[in-house]
C-alpha cells in the first residue's frame, strides 16, 4: 500500500494514473447529482414549518460541509508538505483553496437566500455566519498568499502555515450553534441522531455524496495542470507535450 | 401528481431555483476552468518547447 501511494505521489505517475481515475469521479458524481435532484424536487416532502423553502438545504448544507472538508484537506496536505516535502500534497493544497472557496461562497449565498423567507432578512452577524465568512476570507488569503511568491515551495511553505492556522476556525464554526445563541438551527444529523424525515435525509445525502465525486474530479483536474507546470522543465512533460498527449 | 404544479414551489419559488441555479453556474464555471487553464497551460508549454528548440 505504501509503495502504491509513494509511486501514485511522483508527478509523473500521478499524471498519468489520475486521467484514468477522473471518469471514475465524473460519472458517479452526473448520476448521483441526477438521482439526489429527483429526491430533493420529487420525493422528499415540504418541511411541516419552512414549506418548500427547506428544499434549499440540500444544496446550502452539503455546500457548507464541503467548505469544511476541503480546508481540512488543505490543511492537512498542506502540513504534509511541510513537513515531508512531498510536491503533490503542496499541489493538492493549492488547487484545493479555489474549490473550497467556492463551496463556501455557495453555502453563504444559499444560506442568506434561505435565511431571507425563514428569518425576515439576508444576514445577521450570528457566530455560525460570521465564522463562515471567515472561511471565505482564510480562503481567500490562502489564494492571494500563494499566488504572491514566484517561487513554488516559499509560496506553498507560506499558506501552508496560514491554513495550519486557519483550522483553529474550523470547530468554531462546527460548534458555534452550540456555544452561542443563534438564529441558525443546530445540527440535525448526528451520532444516533437523525431530527429530519428519511426522504429528506436520502436527499442531503446524494447531493453531499455527489460533490464529493465533484470535488474529487476538480482536484484531479486541477492537479494535473499544476504538474505540468511545475515539471515543465522535466523530460518527460517535454516529451509528453510534443507527443501531442494531454 | 402533478410534477409541473409540485415545481412551482408555492411562494418561494424564486428563493429555491435561484439557490439551484447559482449552484448549477458556480459547478458549471469551476469545471469549464479547469478544462481551460489545462488546454492553455499544454498551448503555452508547446510554444516554450517549439521556441527552444
Amino acid at each position: 500500500m505504501w509503495k502504491w501511494i509513494q509511486a501514485f505521489a511522483s508527478p509523473k505517475n500521478f499524471y498519468q494514473i489520475s486521467a484514468k481515475i477522473i471518469p471514475w469521479f465524473l460519472y458517479p458524481f452526473i448520476g448521483l447529482t441526477i438521482v439526489g435532484l429527483y429526491w430533493a424536487f420529487i420525493a422528499s416532502p415540504a418541511d411541516y414549518q419552512q414549506g418548500d423553502s427547506v428544499r434549499i438545504m440540500y444544496v446550502h448544507v452539503p455546500a457548507a460541509w464541503m467548505s469544511l472538508m476541503i480546508y481540512i484537506v488543505m490543511a492537512v496536505t498542506g502540513a504534509i508538505g511541510l513537513i515531508w516535502q512531498i510536491k503533490l500534497a503542496d499541489i493538492v493544497a493549492k488547487v484545493s483553496a479555489p474549490i473550497g472557496a467556492a463551496f463556501t461562497f455557495l453555502a453563504l449565498v444559499t444560506g442568506a437566500v434561505w435565511g431571507k423567507p425563514m428569518w425576515g432578512t439576508w444576514w445577521v452577524w450570528d457566530a455560525r455566519l460570521t465564522s463562515e465568512l471567515i472561511l471565505l476570507f482564510l480562503y481567500l488569503a490562502y489564494i492571494s498568499l500563494n499566488n504572491a511568491f514566484d517561487n513554488p515551495k516559499t509560496a506553498s511553505k507560506a499558506s501552508a502555515v496560514l491554513a495550519i492556522v486557519g483550522l483553529v476556525n474550523i470547530p468554531i464554526i462546527y460548534y458555534s450553534v452550540e456555544w452561542w445563541n443563534s438564529l441558525h438551527q443546530g445540527a440535525s444529523i448526528g451520532v444516533n441522531k437523525l431530527s429530519m424525515q428519511i426522504d429528506m435525509f436520502i436527499a442531503l445525502m446524494l447531493i453531499s455524496f455527489a460533490f464529493k465525486f465533484l470535488y474529487g474530479a476538480l482536484l484531479l483536474m486541477r492537479a494535473r495542470d499544476e504538474v505540468l507546470i511545475r515539471e515543465q522543465n522535466s523530460g518527460w512533460v517535454k516529451a509528453l507535450i510534443m507527443k501531442g498527449d494531454k | 401528481m402533478d410534477i409541473f404544479a409540485q415545481l412551482a414551489f408555492d411562494k418561494y419559488a424564486s428563493y429555491i431555483w435561484f439557490s439551484y441555479g447559482l449552484t448549477f453556474i458556480t459547478i458549471a464555471f469551476l469545471f469549464l476552468r479547469a478544462k481551460t487553464a489545462h488546454r492553455d497551460t499544454i498551448k503555452q508549454l508547446r510554444i516554450k518547447y517549439s521556441r527552444d528548440s
